[in-house]
């Protein structure tokens, strides 16, 4: 009966529509296209682009990454192509694939996410907007956007009046209440969330006495910081009334199905594809393997499931 | 895994069987080699591809020439014949042959493990008709690797030292310098790998005898395809003298000696 039948994997975000829970986190995707030599990108939930803005961004010097225990740090500096060329270039291409198409925006000061909104609201196979509020505001001497409730709440609302598209903000971990910057997120017409964007850090090489970056601090990720992205999640979801996509060193089934317990609708995967390239597509299989296994009929099942008594 | 031997206190053979990989590597082209199922070292290692094992002509696998430099390079070496490693490659843009006119006079310049991807280039020139001037340097006679490898496909490496154990004493750009002081005018194309100071020294001597130069260059990277932007280096962009970050593993490992800004 139940178990006959396959499982239902896919799942809906508040006016976003995905074939399974399975997403690729910005900046450690590139555009999708360096990944087809892997895999088909139409098996995946969706896919979230490289953080992009509304022109080219060179991003910082070198060396931009670091190795930690269980984690990264990079300091990219949001380097990218520019919505311009995403749009001639590497859209075309992608839009013969059958996936969710997720451009992630950011800008220095609210005018450039009202741009990139409005460009991107008229182009055709975008499947929403991943909008990162984990970037300085130069207007506010460089204060991070997703740092402050009211400066969050004014960038979503700005944003929300430019375009139809389904929009997940996405938030910073580096803050002392993320539940604060998630509902003014949701008050300001954010369709769902997606949490959390990398934890601020730094190293330092004992043998040089530098810091083994650039630009001296960097953003953590990989399995390290599983444990509090799930915190997040699990604490934000008791929050909010939107879809929350969850992410933060998830590198195994058995995290994915963990943050879906914590109050997470959907995943992503971001640091797991360097050490594991082909992980999107074999979590998708063990998921539906996992679920028929477990009798159950529907992912969304496990949504929140968690057991607390 | 097919065999792994030391050659040399802290530097390793690795031998592995892959046809895919083996059939389409060109020289100067990677592997990422994901050392361990662990989390501790986290990232998978960027290798060069240092020469195809063949067996009837056909191309089987590969090897991997490396030093061991920390954690994951450590632990590669304990790693013994018959386990699995998870490989992604070829990767990158190995050297540029096509350019390079039949009357031209190929000049290999390797510096310590820069020696890595430099064997396989030397067969791949052989191969294609050109007998290529090889100049090896490193710190001691027992840090110069494979000379027999290259002796014996018929190439007489020049060599140098920095302790003087073995041929001039002094560094691989001494050689390069007094080679091409030699041969002034002499239409050639230098290919190096090596540490970075050498590289830059490499670069400016090319420049100045009038030569292209092809170096192989290292950055930390993570994904290794393209798709982090983590493994930039500083080029100058077609333009002329404006800065642009380019990736190792995608648009090198190997670059023009005159476009980089070191
Ligand atoms: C395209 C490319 C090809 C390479 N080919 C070879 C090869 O054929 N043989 C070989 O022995 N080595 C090669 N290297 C260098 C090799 O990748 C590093 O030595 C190795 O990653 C060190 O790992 P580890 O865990 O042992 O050291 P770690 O503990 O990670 O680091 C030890 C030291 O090595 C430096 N390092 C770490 N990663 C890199 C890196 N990717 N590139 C340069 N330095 C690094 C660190 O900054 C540190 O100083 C290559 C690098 C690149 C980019
Ligand atoms: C190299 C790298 C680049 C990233 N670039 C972006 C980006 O452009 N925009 C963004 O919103 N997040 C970016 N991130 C953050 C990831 O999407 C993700 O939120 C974070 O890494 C935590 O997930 P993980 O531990 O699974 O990687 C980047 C992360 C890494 C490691
Ligand atoms: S290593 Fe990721 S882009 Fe080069």
């Amino acid at each position: 009966m139940v178990a006959e039948s396959s499982p239902i994997l896919s799942i809906e975000l508040n006016g976003l529509k995905l074939k399974n829970p399975i997403i690729a986190a910005s900046g450690t995707f590139g555009y999708g296209l360096e990944y087809v030599p892997l895999g088909d990108l139409s098996k995946l939930g969706g896919m979230v682009t490289k953080g992009l803005c509304m022109w080219e961004e060179k991003g910082n010097p070198p060396p931009r990454i670091c190795e930690t225990p269980a984690g990264m740090l990079n300091s990219i500096g949001l380097e990218n192509i520019g919505i311009e060329n995403f749009i001639t270039e590497k859209l075309p291409q992608l839009i013969q694939y059958d996936t969710a198409i997720i451009v992630n925006i950011w800008g220095r000061e609210i005018d450039d996410y009202i741009k990139a909104a409005e460009r991107l609201d008229a182009v055709n196979g975008i499947a929403a907007l991943e909008v990162n509020i984990s970037c300085p505001n130069i207007k506010k001497g460089g204060l991070t956007f997703g740092t402050d409730p009211s400066v969050t709440f004014e960038l979503v609302q700005q944003v929300r009046k430019r375009t139809s598209l389904p929009l997940m903000v996405k938030l910073t971990p580096n803050v002392t209440d993320i539940t604060l910057i998630a509902r003014s997120a949701e008050d300001a017409g954010a369709n769902a969330l997606s949490l959390i964007n990398t934890l601020l850090g730094m190293e330092i090489d004992v043998s040089t006495r530098r810091p083994s970056l650039a630009n001296i601090t960097g953003g953590l990720s990989g399995p390290a910081i599983r444990p509090v992205a799930l915190r997040m999640v699990y604490q934000t979801a008791r929050q909010v009334n939107i879809p929350i996509v969850g992410l933060g060193g998830i590198s195994s089934l058995a995290d994915v199905i963990k943050f879906l317990l914590a109050g997470a609708s959907a995943v992503q995967i971001g640091t797991a594809n360097f050490f594991d390239p082909t992980i999107c597509w074999r979590l998708v299989d063990e998921l539906e393997e996992y679920l028929r296994n477990e009798n159950i009929s529907d992912v969304n099942q496990l949504v929140g499931a968690i057991i607390e008594e | 895994m097919q065999k792994q031997e030391s050659i040399a206190p802290g530097y390793w053979l690795l031998s592995l069987h892959s046809p895919q990989i083996a059939s389409a590597a060109a020289p100067g082209q990677f592997v990422m080699l994901k050392i361990d199922k662990s989390f501790d070292p986290l990232l998978p290692r960027p290798m060069s591809i240092h020469s195809v094992i063949k067996e009837d002509n056909n191309r089987i696998g590969f090897t991997i020439l490396y030093k061991v430099m920390g954690k994951g390079t450590r632990l590669l070496s304990e790693k013994r014949s018959g386990e699995s490693l998870v490989v992604i490659g070829p990767l990158g843009k190995g050297f540029n042959l096509n350019h390079i006119s039949s009357g031209c006079e190929p000049i290999v310049v390797g510096g310590g493990i820069g020696i890595a991807p430099l064997l396989f280039l030397a067969h791949k020139l052989l191969e294609r008709g050109w007998t290529p001037s090889v100049l090896l340097g490193a710190n001691s006679q027992q840090e110069l690797l494979r000379l027999d490898e290259f002796e014996s496909s018929g190439l007489i490496p020049k060599v140098s030292t920095e302790d003087g154990s073995k041929g001039v004493k002094g560094m691989v750009t001494d050689l390069l310098g007094s080679y091409l002081e030699d041969r002034k005018g002499v239409h050639g194309e230098v290919f190096a790998c090596g540490p970075s100071p050498m590289l830059e020294k490499v670069a400016s001597q090319a420049k100045e005898y009038g030569l292209n130069s092809q170096l192989s260059l290292e950055q930390r990277m993570a994904c290794g395809l393209g798709a982090c932007l983590g493994c930039v280096v500083r080029i100058r962009d077609k333009e002329g003298s404006q800065l642009s970050f380019q990736r190792v593993c995608t648009e090198g490992p190997v670059f023009n000696g005159e476009d980089i800004i070191w």
